[in-house]
């Protein structure tokens, strides 16, 4: 009896601890030292990063909605993504030329911690 | 108290509500408590006159306002306007203790920021307009600025669907209608929810229009539910009953605006109150 009452605080346990991981979005960091790059295309950025968040201008503004600190940056989740700004620290916003080459980046704080 | 004649239904049942709760905390217990003003969860940062700083009207362009706010939190259709906003919230409450379990209930006080960024044809900003407002609520706030814009894109929708003057938009309504044999508020049938417009010539939400001329009756406010309805008997004898947020202030707002519309109009038969 003692035996499986322990078994049971230690399954509930392990069970809080994958819980609390699954909740946790991380994702993958993004190499944001490309943006630094002279001669950046929008395609470049794209194979980079994925598929922006948002498009302004007729798609010469890309934006990304990111998570993290610290110079290390990751993709907020799409199912996150949905209410309101929940989740998000930053906003990577991309202007790009005529000619799809990066002009101007920004890292807008959102909900920076 | 919560008995005299003269108090209507919906205080009443407050009165009661406030009655019970009262009674619980001083039987059982209960634990108070407040939160100061914290960010709501779905929020940006706080929107402050510092945002609003960075804009140049007829200098700083479309690009230059995404690259210094991000994205906003709403947009027209064709990004002649952005809208960003914030809202911080407090509550004061109160956790109440039965024997084998409790409840808690709250007030909730909502403060929100908002800029309107509107750009003229060239896309250079023509106008930045911050304000501030408050709204609260049992349990909820109620009756908040959409941080969105959602008002100002309902008049655009309004505009481009051929109306001419908007009057009054809002960002959230529920419109239900009745039955040909009973107009009376159905919880159970489903209504529309969506953006709301009044223009100078009909109702509109989203792709559907009540003109003015086709109301037959403006009748009372409907009150249902400790809310406030906007109730109309349309010429084909169908009631359609409309709840906007903040309901006890802007049914009666609205009610008036329809009522002057179709006197304006003329030719239509309205029914006063009692």
């Amino acid at each position: 009896m003692k035996w499986a009452l322990r078994r049971a605080v230690a399954g509930l346990f392990a069970l809080s601890c994958v819980g609390g991981c699954a909740t946790t979005p991380t994702g993958r960091a993004l190499p944001l030292d490309l943006l630094n790059r002279d001669g950046v295309t929008k395609d470049a950025v794209i194979a980079a990063f994925g598929d922006p968040d948002a498009l302004y201008e007729q798609g010469r503004v890309l934006a990304y909605r990111l998570q993290g600190d610290k110079g290390r940056y990751g993709r907020v989740p799409r199912a996150t993504n949905r209410i309101g700004w929940e989740g998000v620290d930053y906003d990577l916003v991309l202007a790009f030329s005529g000619s799809d080459v990066l002009e101007r980046h920004s890292l807008v704080p959102i909900r920076a911690r | 108290m919560c008995r005299f004649a003269h108090v209507e239904a919906w205080t009443r049942r407050t009165c009661a509500l406030v009655s019970v709760v009262a009674t619980t905390c001083a039987l059982a217990g209960c634990i108070p408590f407040a939160t100061p003003a914290l960010l709501d969860s779905s929020s940006r940062g706080d929107i402050t006159i510092a945002a609003q700083q960075k804009l140049e009207v007829g200098r700083t362009t479309r690009v230059d306002v995404l690259l210094a706010l991000g994205e906003p939190d709403g947009r027209a259709v064709d990004d002649s306007w952005f809208a960003y906003g914030s809202a911080r919230s407090s509550e004061v409450g109160a956790f109440a203790f039965l024997i084998v379990s409790g409840f808690g209930f709250e007030h909730v006080s909502t403060e929100v920021s908002r800029l309107i960024v509107r750009f003229d044809a060239r896309g250079v900003v023509s106008s930045a307009d911050l304000d501030r407002s408050k709204c609260g609520g049992f349990m909820a706030a109620h009756g908040c600025q959409d941080v969105r814009g959602g008002e100002i894109a309902a008049a655009d929708a309004a505009l481009a669907g051929g109306e001419k003057v908007v009057l009054l938009s809002y960002a959230t309504s529920h419109v239900v209608e009745g039955t040909p044999d009973r107009c009376d508020i159905d919880f159970g049938k489903k209504g529309i929810d969506g953006p709301l417009a009044l223009t100078d010539r009909a109702i509109v939400m989203r792709d559907s229009k009540l003109a003015y001329a086709g109301i037959a009756e403006v009748l009372p406010i409907k009150r249902k539910e400790l809310e406030s309805w906007v109730a109309l008997k349309r010429r084909d004898g169908i009631c359609v009953f409309i709840f906007l947020p903040d309901s006890g202030d802007t049914a009666p707002r609205v009610r008036e605006l329809i009522l002057d519309q179709i006197a304006a109009g003329a030719g239509n038969v309205i029914a006063d109150p009692p």
